[in-house]
């Protein structure tokens, strides 16, 4: 046998050692209590036959007609005149020893018992006028005989109640742990392809069903990242298709036959750029999975907002001063960030705003900082994302203007799940709102 | 100038070769760690390009290897992970430098330059106040250009992305590059950005003065150089 700890073996050793005490100590009480019982009668009895014939009031004067009543009831009775025994109206004397005992307890529920010729007698000591003391006695026989079948009959009593409750113990204790088996049976059915397994947790007593929901909680979260690195794995092949498609097409047409050397190195230089854009789009992914899982380098450091954010714009005006756009920074602000991954949140926000603000028109970017929190907003005014793709403006390879589908110019569409999970990882969020030709998103990035 | 790639990839080193063959190099080839190792220990080569995942020994040992036995010769790694870490180690020991796969030909080519120059020392730098090529003249001090003696008024990116063209002249500069490095942006960006700045920075150092200086290599990026105008094309 192992001496592993079992739950089952523990509660049913429990359960029957608590049985048995309790019968134990009943038992034993019982006894106490019978005993006494017997105490008070046997005294009562003795006192009232013993006193009653002496007239109230009166001091106990031994006379020979008070020993012949006691002779004819057949009450056993000792005299005792000082220490030395003087009179006895049986053939049974009291034992040696027992008058020093008698002598010191008299009048009180206090009685010697002793054993003579295979009966057992008891006797309680009365003090008399003089120097005399009167000892009464009886035979306690029947008592002894009724304690024992008392004793007998708590014993069986006591086996078969143990054995119940052995029975009992087993039985509820299995009982009650069958719940664990069921949970165990459920959890083995978990695997990769069957996570939507749940434990019927309402079912469970109230101890399991926490244990329960922890660990229906935890299958959420794992079925949640399996589904999400099926998405995953399903999206970026899909955006990895088109450019690979466009790429054999062009090729094995341009091989079809022979072309002047122009029309070659036209078709490499448009490979190029669609591996250029592949290498872009399976790093940005790259790049989201590992900030999705922590484990890009940080190196946070004090940043200057205004200095950081007019860094980006001056880049990006570059592209914008071809659409005639004018930027406006408001305000000012500290930040402990990493400065590349600022650069990247701001630049991906700028660079949408870029591409989609009206020509001739103002992007605003406004850094509004309070004791616990920074919030950056940029807006441009242009074409609105319509209301119902703004709940999935920040997933991956979202594009709200379907339509153009796949275009050379536009990105794989990563930049604000980008921008996204660069805040997670500080604990900020990002929020958009577009509406009335104006778009525009806050970040917000708690001072930790 | 001798190469030595050591790269497990079959294809990877064939186009390898002959891109680096095309730019003037000779070039040996190496499957594996262990005939790697040899080769580059019994002849003398100018630098080897080493990659990280190869069979038999692996690139770290390599290195490892070959700067313990006091052979000094540049080391450019090639390693598909990214990682911080990875970096380190191969500085460590001794690396000279480090590309992440994928790269940019134009990128491996700049930095095989750029290793072989610091292996001879740099012994001829013109004067530090001044980059002169061609007609186009800089004045590192006041931040100034000046071509065919007329200055030219840039703003201050302008003028940091001229530098850069200058000093890494006859190299070709990739857009990613150049965002890094003169704008400070670490990060895949949008890189029309670098198009629109190198043909605005163009309209003013180019277009006046007959001769290009600044040229367009199509599907790598941009390349500052004065050139003959008979021998292009
Ligand atoms: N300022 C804006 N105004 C209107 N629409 C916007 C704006 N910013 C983003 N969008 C919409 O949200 C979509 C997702 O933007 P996101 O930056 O994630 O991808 P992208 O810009 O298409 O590609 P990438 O950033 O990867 O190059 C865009 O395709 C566009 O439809
Ligand atoms: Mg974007």
């Amino acid at each position: 046998m192992s001496n592993k700890k079992s739950i089952k073996k523990q509660l049913i050793v429990l359960f029957i050692s608590s049985v048995i005490i309790t019968h134990l100590l009943l038992a034993v009480g019982f006894q106490l209590a019978v005993q006494y019982h017997f105490l008070k009668q046997d005294y009562q009895h003795i006192k009232d036959e013993v006193l009653n014939v002496f007239p109230d009031n009166e001091q106990r004067i031994i006379t020979q007609s008070i020993l012949n009543y006691y002779a004819l009831n057949k009450i056993n009775i000792w005299v005792i005149k000082g220490t030395q025994p003087d009179y006895q109206n049986s053939a049974v004397t009291l034992p040696a020893g027992s008058l020093p005992f008698l002598l010191a307890h008299k009048d009180i529920k206090q009685p010697f018992n002793w054993e003579a010729d295979g009966d057992t007698y008891r006797a309680f000591a009365f003090s008399m006028a003089g120097n005399v003391v009167l000892v009464a006695g009886l035979k306690i026989n029947d008592h002894l005989i009724f304690a024992r079948g008392m004793n007998w009959m708590i014993l069986g009593f006591l086996s078969l109640t143990a054995v119940c409750a052995i029975g009992y113990g087993i039985f509820s204790v299995k009982r009650s742990l069958r719940p664990l088996k069921d949970f165990a049976a459920y959890l083995a059915t978990v695997s990769p392809e069957h996570l939507s397994v749940r434990i019927p947790a309402k079912k469970l007593p109230t101890e399991l069903e926490e244990l329960a929901d922890v660990q229906n909680k935890m299958l959420d979260r794992l079925e949640n990242g399996f589904q999400r690195l099926g998405e995953f794995s399903s999206d970026i092949a899909h955006e990895l298709r088109t450019p690979l498609s466009n790429m054999m097409t062009q090729t094995q047409v341009t091989l079809a036959r022979k072309r002047s050397l122009t029309e070659y190195e036209e078709v490499l230089i448009a490979n190029v750029e669609e591996l250029e854009r592949i290498n872009k789009t399976i790093n940005d992914t790259l790049y989201l999975a590992k900030s999705e899982n922590a484990l890009l380098h940080r190196e946070d450091q004090q940043l200057d907002l205004a200095v950081e954010i007019t860094e980006v714009i001056e880049y990006l005006s570059i592209i914008g001063d071809e659409k005639q756009l004018h930027f406006e920074l408001n305000g000012t602000g500290q930040l402990y960030f990493d400065q590349t991954m600022f650069r990247r949140v701001m630049s991906n926000l700028l660079s949408n705003a870029v591409r989609h603000a009206q020509p001739d028109s103002t992007i605003h970017v406004r850094i509004n900082c309070s004791s616990a929190l920074t919030h950056i907003s940029v807006s441009n005014s242009g074409d609105t994302i319509p209301q119902a793709s703004l709940p999935f403006i920040f997933d991956r390879f979202y594009r709200a203007d379907k339509a153009r589908g796949y275009q050379q110019s536009v990105g794989a569409g990563l930049g604000l799940a980008i921008v996204r999970s660069i805040l997670e990882a500080y604990q900020g969020k990002v929020s958009v709102v577009s509406g009335q030709s104006v778009t525009t998103f806050t970040i917000e990035i708690p001072h930790s | 100038m001798k190469l030595l790639i050591i790269e497990d990839e079959v294809r990877a080193c064939e186009y390898l070769k002959k891109g680096l063959t095309e730019s003037g190099y000779t070039v040996d080839v190496s499957y594996d760690g262990v005939d790697g190792l040899y080769q580059a220990s019994s002849q003398p080569y100018d630098l080897i390009i080493l990659d990280v995942m190869l069979p038999k020994l692996n690139g770290w040992q390599v290195l490892k290897t070959l700067r313990s036995s006091d052979i000094a010769i540049p080391v450019i790694m090639l390693t598909a992970k990214d990682q911080i870490a990875n970096r380190v180690q191969g500085f460590e020991l001794g690396a000279n430098d480090y590309l992440i796969k994928p790269y940019a030909f134009a990128e491996l080519l700049a930095r095989i330059q750029n290793a072989l120059r610091h292996n001879t020392s740099r012994s001829a730098t013109a004067d530090d106040k001044t980059l002169i090529v061609a007609d186009l003249e800089l004045n590192l001090l006041k931040r100034t250009a000046k071509r065919q003696g007329k200055t030219i008024a840039l703003t201050a990116k302008e003028y940091l992305l001229l530098e850069l063209f200058m000093r890494k002249a006859g190299q070709v500069l990739s857009r990613t590059a150049i965002a890094s490095l003169v704008w400070d942006m670490n990060f895949d960006s949008d890189t029309n950005v670098i198009d629109v700045a190198v043909k605005r920075l163009r309209s003013k150092v180019d277009k006046p003065y007959g001769q290009p200086l600044i040229h367009t290599v199509r599907g790598m990026g941009y390349k500052f150089e004065a050139v003959d105008l008979c021998n292009e094309q």
